[in-house]
């Protein structure tokens, strides 16, 4: 636990100017929706809810498969990722359009010209808001927790993460029997 | 297992991740995230719908206009239940989208998929002339 690889110093790094932007970001927040936000601060939208015994956060991961989503309790903050391959962009696309036949008026034939469509090239996009790579979220946790007891879930594409919260009389870590 | 790049939280940072240009500038979280993709023969739009059910989802198609609504239950707070951070779209989104005149809306289908949903309008031909053929009596 104690190894220090460079990329350590990099994330601390990263963690104290995200502290920072988000210091920003929670300012600039309350403004309303025209004002700019700071570029990349807000890859994954995520609520923050405390209550007497738990602290759950809930993050929106659209279009991510349970398995593409990976958290992981980092000292004082969650860290929510979701990382798809580059190909999912289409394969995407094309899950809903393997759906289609079933529901469609079977024409197989219709199914099949648009298969090829996706394939070539001629595709033209009018909007592209969604975000298609992969995305991650470092959300710091206010207040002890207890890790072993975390538990996620999963479901239409949003991530709820429950972390109970340690009563502060074992923040002190292990307790050691004397004898 | 360690599956964040920290070249990709730089760029993130910097703001120059492919397709955060626009949108991190400003949001409007009464709208939803689309992307409109016109294929050869059909419409495909994908609406971000994160957390809603099925049928909390109205598709609506009239006069070459999409619209897209879906809406839940209000989370509720409380003394008990406080945010501490609040990011997450509203209850109630709507978005709409205009559609191409060739667009049969009458053979629309939509389906709803982890937080995502697609809904793809088929393109009636247009003559390969590219044109409207007038016909001489």
């Amino acid at each position: 636990m104690t190894r220090r690889d460079p990329f350590d110093e990099i994330e601390d790094l990263l963690e104290r100017m995200g502290r920072e932007f988000e210091e920003l970001g929670g300012t600039l927040e309350g403004t309303g929706p025209e004002v700019p936000r700071f570029p990349g601060a807000r890859d994954v939208d995520v609520d923050v809810v405390e209550d007497d015994e738990t602290i759950t956060v809930l993050a929106d991961l659209p279009g991510f498969d349970a398995d593409d989503v990976d958290v992981e309790l980092r000292d004082d903050a969650l860290v929510i990722t979701g990382s798809r391959e580059e190909s999912t962009e289409f394969a995407v696309d094309e899950g809903g359009h393997a759906d289609e036949p079933a529901e469609d008026e079977g024409d197989a034939a219709d199914a099949d010209d648009s298969e090829d469509a996706d394939d070539s090239d001629d595709v033209r996009y009018h909007r592209r808001e969604r975000r298609f790579s992969s995305v991650s979220r470092r959300v710091p946790i206010p207040g002890p927790v207890e890790a072993d007891a975390a538990t996620a879930s999963f479901d239409a594409g949003v991530l709820t993460v429950t972390l109970p919260k340690r009563s502060p009389d074992d923040d002190r870590g292990h307790t050691i029997d004397v004898s | 297992m360690d599956a964040t790049n920290p070249f990709d939280e730089i760029e993130q940072l910097l703001g120059r991740t492919p397709f955060a240009g626009e949108r991190a500038w400003g949001r409007d979280l009464r709208t939803a995230d689309i992307d409109v993709a016109e294929y050869d023969d059909e419409y495909v739009v994908m609406a971000d719908l994160p957390g809603f059910d099925r049928d909390e989802i109205d598709v609506r198609a009239l006069e070459d206009r999409l619209t897209i609504a879906a809406e839940r239950a209000a989370e509720r707070e409380d003394a008990d239940r406080r945010y501490l951070r609040r990011e997450r779209r509203h209850e109630s989104v709507t978005r709409t989208v205009d559609l191409p005149a060739t667009a049969r809306l009458d053979d629309a289908t939509a389906t709803y998929r982890h937080g995502v949903l697609t809904v793809t309008v088929p393109l009636d031909a247009v003559d390969a002339d590219e044109g409207h053929r007038i016909d001489v009596n």
